[in-house]
């Protein structure tokens, strides 16, 4: 009798243990992936350069590409710029590409390490406010956020949309522009990066390319120039089909901030290459010295 | 040894009980939060120790803005939401406008916020003006609300198109999930339309098909509201099923892709297929027997990840995920040149092949 009550109260003990652990679980909300924007800028009159930052929230999942675009009300905003310096998207496949005619701003970027957080910083928008009224930035349909899970899991995050109110221009308020203390004031040029010589099956017909990345905190970067055989830089993009496919030259890329800072970086592919095929032949003598021993141990055992 | 068991059910069930009341009073407060008496100092270089939850503070944070008082020793009340001013917040924690002291004038919020944890941040002020800085985020400043930004409570549902169940016209079926993601049960708007391109939102009178509900979703993966959507699609072609739910002026968009086909007899099945119909065709003997052109080989986009027949951002997010991890990869094709390693070298071929459809 004694074991039974014994049972009884025990299969109450788990039940309640089952409901705090329940109730536990339930408290701890999960918080959905959105995207925002967000300006601190007040009093916007015609004429003025103001800033607006598109965000990214994501409290309990990693996320790592962000695909979509923006748009915005072209008659009444311009972009002058799009920052992603202090971005926290590193890699883009498409770098925010806007287009004034048609009031679009579109972009693909992703991060090697997933991010999890609140306010998170995609980019920085800067707007020229070219007339009054009620100016309207919302997101494209549909906008594509994926979990940092190895699967490509897409979320579907929330939007909020902003408008922006355009006053006209007065005297009593001196103009605004954000641009001089973003860009101008860079003089830092962007970090060291490497280049990496490659060839593929896969890319370009299985020649030569190379790829890079450069990072500028400050304005961030704004393109790339290769110049193949010391002489005149062309403006690029990576990966880079080489000219020479014959590896003689030494190969500069020049990665230019948007203030005009420059940082180079060399590969010497003729080396490269070299050293590639030194090892290789390297690999083939120890390789032969080996089956020799091998083959003379094995006589001298017979 | 009963006794003891039962002296251990009773300790639980009061615990459980208090849980309860622990989730309700989160609940209740988090979106017309106080301020913690433990957690109530912020720090003005001019001021020094500025009290957010004094005993006549009465500071309240809701969705729009902040009520109530700051005291400083030195310079008395700091007037929160005062006539023609007020510090403003948007729901995200974000704050902004003005509050007034007396010996003070007018401080601005404007780049202060509350964080998703409930911890203010920033600073206002400047260290010219007779406030001096006015800082949140100093080493001993603390100041801390159960208020909770909104997207963190209540926000549109996640919304996801599982399948397409039905492709056949006139009448196509999706089946759709949304689920609250917020803590506190919630009216939707919904609306769902049939369109022509990705781009072309639904509403706006070039819908091939739109309609719109409401329903009321609790919180919770386990209360996802579960259903299938009609919709009237005249014509064979290519559409996008769209699926918008909105909270205020947020929005949560979903989209498949499918090929309306004619009625067969078949279902649709998750928007593939392509319903052509081969013609058949019958040689004449007297034409001379053509040279078959060489067969092309069928285009391996090696980059396509996830085998769903193009490049895309779904392959970026893939092969981000193994960036720098050395092999062997759960997923052995992110490692496109086999080098051991997924880096730029694979991130350039995946640019290349960008777009390109297998």
């Amino acid at each position: 009798m004694v074991i039974m009550l014994n049972k009884k109260i025990k299969s109450v003990l788990i039940l309640t243990a089952s409901i705090v652990i329940f109730l536990s679980i339930a408290a701890v909300a999960k918080a959905a992936t959105g995207v925002y924007f967000n300006s601190t800028t007040e009093n916007i009159q015609v004429g003025d350069n103001f800033a607006v930052d598109f965000k990214i929230s994501s409290p309990d999942e990693s996320i790592n590409v962000i695909d979509g675009s923006i748009l915005y009300d072209k008659d009444k905003l311009e972009i002058k710029d799009v920052i992603t310096s202090q971005s926290l998207f590193s890699l883009w496949q498409k770098t925010p590409t806007f287009d004034n005619n048609q009031g679009r701003l579109s972009f693909v970027g992703g991060t090697t390490t997933g991010f999890e957080g609140a306010e998170g910083q995609v980019f920085k928008i800067i707007f020229l406010a070219k007339k009054s009224g009620q100016a309207k930035v919302d997101f494209q349909d549909v906008l594509k956020v994926y979990l940092n899970d190895g699967q490509g899991s897409k979320q579907n995050p929330w939007l909020k949309p902003m408008t922006i109110a355009i006053s006209e221009k007065s005297d009593a308020l001196p103009a605004k522009d954000i641009w001089p203390s973003l860009v101008a004031g860079d003089k830092i040029s962007p970090e060291p990066f490497t280049i990496i010589l490659s060839k593929d099956p896969n890319i370009f017909a299985n020649k030569y390319f190379i790829s890079f990345s450069a990072v500028d905190k400050e304005s961030g970067i704004d393109h790339y120039e290769v110049s193949e055989d010391g002489g005149k830089y062309l403006e690029a993009t990576s990966p880079y089909l080489l000219k020479d496919q014959n590896l003689k030259n030494t190969i500069t890329v020049k990665a230019v901030d948007k203030a005009g800072n420059e940082r180079i970086s060399t590969i010497n592919s003729k080396a490269n290459n070299f050293s590639n095929n030194w090892l290789l032949v390297l690999s083939i003598i120890l390789l032969a010295i080996a089956v020799i021993v091998i083959i003379k141990y094995r006589k001298k055992a017979v | 040894m009963e006794t003891k068991i039962k002296k251990i059910l009773v300790l639980t069930t009061i615990l459980a009980l208090l849980s309860l009341f622990f989730v309700h009073f989160t609940l209740a407060s988090d979106s017309n939060g106080t301020i913690d008496p433990s957690h109530e100092y912020a720090w003005g270089d001019n001021l020094g120790w500025i009290n957010f939850a004094c005993s006549n503070c009465n500071v309240h944070i809701t969705d729009t803005g902040l009520t109530g008082y700051a005291w400083s020793r030195q310079y008395g009340w700091i007037n929160l939401s005062p006539s023609g001013g007020g510090v403003t917040n948007n729901c995200l924690g974000q704050l902004n406008g003005y509050a007034w002291s007396s010996a003070l004038g007018w401080l601005n919020f404007s780049g202060t916020s509350i964080d998703f944890n409930g911890k203010f941040t920033g600073q206002l002020g400047s260290a010219s003006s007779k406030s001096g800085k006015i800082n949140f985020d100093c080493s001993n400043c603390n100041v801390q609300t159960d208020w909770r930004q909104c997207s963190l409570r209540s926000s549109p549902p996640q919304v996801r198109i599982t399948s397409i169940s039905d492709n056949s016209i006139p009448s196509i079926s999706a089946n759709i999930i949304m689920t609250n993601e917020g803590s506190v049960g919630t009216e939707y708007q919904y609306e769902w339309c049939v369109v022509t391109s990705e781009d072309n939102a639904c509403g706006g009178g070039d819908d091939v098909f739109y309609a719109q509900a409401a329903k009321f979703i609790d919180p919770g993966i386990n209360k996802s509201y579960v259903t299938s959507l009609e919709a009237t699609v005249p014509n064979e072609g290519t559409y996008w099923f769209k699926l918008v739910a909105h909270y205020g002026d947020l929005r949560s968009i979903a989209s498949q892709v499918f090929i309306a086909t004619a009625n067969q007899g078949g279902g649709g099945g998750g928007g593939g297929g392509t319903g052509t119909i081969t013609p058949t065709i019958t040689p004449t003997p007297t034409e001379k027997p053509k040279v078959e052109p060489p067969v092309e080989e069928p285009i391996t986009n090696v980059a396509d990840f996830n085998k769903d027949g193009v490049v895309d951002s779904t392959d970026f997010s893939i092969l981000l995920y193994f960036w720098n991890k050395k092999a062997p990869f759960s997923n052995p094709a992110v490692d496109i040149n086999k080098d051991g390693v997924v880096d730029f070298v694979d991130f350039s071929i995946l640019l290349y092949q960008w777009g390109k459809h297998s």
